[in-house]
């Protein structure tokens, strides 16, 4: 049964590389034709950085829509039970193997946009050339911007970069397999729901309602995946980033089990 | 084989499948007919374990339903379950992986058979088509236990006599079909058996030779008034129309005709009964007809 979710998540994914080539073609065509080939500095003393962590974190948050996007498979099952449910397995194990094709698809992605990243740096290497304001002679790329990398930091952000994105297609999944009928929506109104409310936390609310959006947002992913800094109460889950990433994990794997235990007892 | 006991299945306060037991013998099709709302359906959850029933049990094979019974089982649903946006080679692709017993070289003579591209996305197929594949994925494990729930609609006649060949050619190879119909013909053609469902209970259930056997009329004509019937008009039904007179012979009618014949009628015939006249008798409530 995995084979139909793989030739699914197959044709996601070669959407999901039509939109990102055409977007590092976009971004390659507006960046060579603002500069004309040629970047000019006026020293080296105001480079840029280029953080990988928030490169990972970029990635992280693309991969939210291929998460968002394949979740629903299993529910749309719905409509061919009489395939589904009559293969020599059982139902949890039915279960099982589409969300680790979906899962399969998930890292797929985000190894799809980083490498979109990479490449869109190394391409921009190659064409442009960096030249320094004053005497006009050649700079390096690392005259422009230096790139730092912070190993613990990078782990980290991937980390629960990847805990919030299963958490995402775990509630998505979870909340689909419950309402099959209704799972493209479902999908679809993920990121308003989850957008709006990390929004919510941000206005200005009597304690009460702050206090029920704070709890809400618990069940939140971008609100576990937040901003990266250190002070625990600028989060709108007032968490250490480790115990975030874990709860955002623990989240994840709890609701692909109440997903499985659904599929499996389900009755039509 | 298939043997269903005592099966019964509520859903809040309607009884959907209310004590069924039935046994479908290894070699046999059985059909399984009803007015729409009868049990049907809902019997065919149960037995896949789509729906769980509220008691009783189905063996299959002597064993109860569990996933490996889904490797020599296979059902066709009312409605065409096929993937719209797969090809119909994909599908086939999906049974070889996902059954142990699939046989390609069938399936792919299906295919011919029921003229379908293999290029051909399902989405793309015309309704009997998507019944068609339908059938094709159930049928390409050459199973031996079969329920079918109006495999035959939306299909053409000619496609929906093939289909009925295909059942009979899997009843000869030793596979138990459970075949629900409305087309009462297609059961007369295929089924050995039959079962009629009224109000979620089986209400007419065996070999449909012995059932005809058992329900065949003998109607005589006499020459003047009809005589005192005697014990016939007991223990029969009888219907008087001037001189004639037509009894329910059940079972008896050879019996029935000699006596006839022995009061001094002019004429007297056995009247066969069809399958369709069986299944108006058994789903009669008396008035909706």
């Amino acid at each position: 049964m995995e084979y139909v979710e793989y030739l699914r998540d197959r044709r996601i994914l070669r959407n999901y590389a039509i939109v990102l080539l055409a977007g590092f073609v976009l971004g390659m065509a507006s960046l060579i034709s603002g500069t004309h080939g040629t970047i000019r500095i006026q020293g080296t003393s105001h480079r840029g950085t280029i953080d990988v962590s928030g490169v990972l974190a970029a990635c992280s948050f693309l991969t939210f829509i291929i998460a968002t996007v394949v979740a629903p498979g299993l529910a749309a099952q719905v409509s061919t039970l009489a395939i589904a449910w009559t293969r020599p397995l059982s139902r949890a194990a039915v279960a099982w193997r589409f969300i680790v094709v979906d899962l399969a698809a998930i890292v797929t992605a985000y190894l799809m946009v980083l490498a979109t990243v990479l490449l869109f740096v190394a391409v921009f290497h190659s064409l442009v050339t960096v030249q320094l304001q004053d005497t006009g002679s050649a700079a390096s790329l690392n005259d422009l911007m230096s790139v730092r990398f912070d190993a613990p930091q990078m782990v980290a952000v991937a980390a629960r970069g990847f805990g919030c994105t299963l958490m995402w297609y775990g509630l998505v999944t979870l909340v689909s397999v419950r309402f099959p009928e209704r799972c493209g929506m479902i999908a679809g109104l993920s990121w308003v729901a989850f957008l709006v409310l990390g929004g919510l936390w941000n206005a200005s609310f009597p304690p009460l309602i702050h206090g029920l959006i704070v709890a809400l947002n618990y069940l939140n992913p971008i609100a576990y995946f937040g901003n990266f800094g250190s002070d625990v109460q600028q989060q709108i889950i007032p968490l250490s980033g480790t115990l975030r990433t874990l709860i955002a994990w623990c989240i994840g794997i709890a609701a692909l089990a109440g997903t499985i235990r659904l599929w499996s007892t389900r009755e039509v | 084989m298939i043997a269903i006991s005592g099966l019964t299945k509520r859903y809040k306060d309607v009884l959907a499948v209310d004590d069924v037991s039935l046994e479908v013998p290894s070699g046999s099709v059985c059909g399984l007919l009803g007015r729409n709302g009868a049990g049907k359906t809902t019997t065919f959850k149960c037995l896949l374990g789509f729906a769980r029933a509220d008691a009783g049990s189905v063996r299959f094979d002597g064993e109860p339903l569990t996933p490996a019974t889904f490797a020599k089982l296979g059902y066709v649903p009312e409605r065409a379950q096929v993937y719209g946006w797969m090809t119909v080679a994909q599908h086939l692709e999906m049974v070889r992986r996902s059954q142990p017993r699939y046989d390609d070289a069938f399936a792919r003579e299906l295919v011919t058979t029921f003229r379908l591209d293999p290029r051909k996305r399902a989405g793309k197929l015309s309704k009997g088509q998507q019944t068609a594949l339908s059938l094709i994925v159930a049928l390409a494990i050459r199973p031996s236990l079969l329920l079918l729930d109006e495999p035959a609609s939306g299909l053409d006649p000619v496609m929906q006599r093939v289909v009925l060949d295909l059942l009979i050619e899997a009843a000869t190879s030793g596979a138990a079909i459970l075949l629900s119909s409305h087309q009462i013909g297609q059961v007369d053609r295929a089924a050995d058996r039959v079962a009629i469902m009224r109000d979620g209970k089986i209400v007419v259930a065996g070999e449909i030779d012995a059932l005809r056997e058992a329900s065949r009329i003998v109607e005589a004509t006499f020459a003047g008034a009809v005589p005192d019937l005697g014990e016939l008009d007991r223990e029969m039904k009888v219907e008087r129309v001037g001189t004639s007179v037509r009894i329910h012979a059940d079972g008896r009618a050879d019996a029935v005709a000699a006596r006839f014949g022995a009061l001094g009628a002019v004429g007297v015939r056995v009247l066969d009964r069809s399958l369709e006249d069986l299944f108006l008798d058994a789903v009669d409530d008396g008035g909706s007809r």
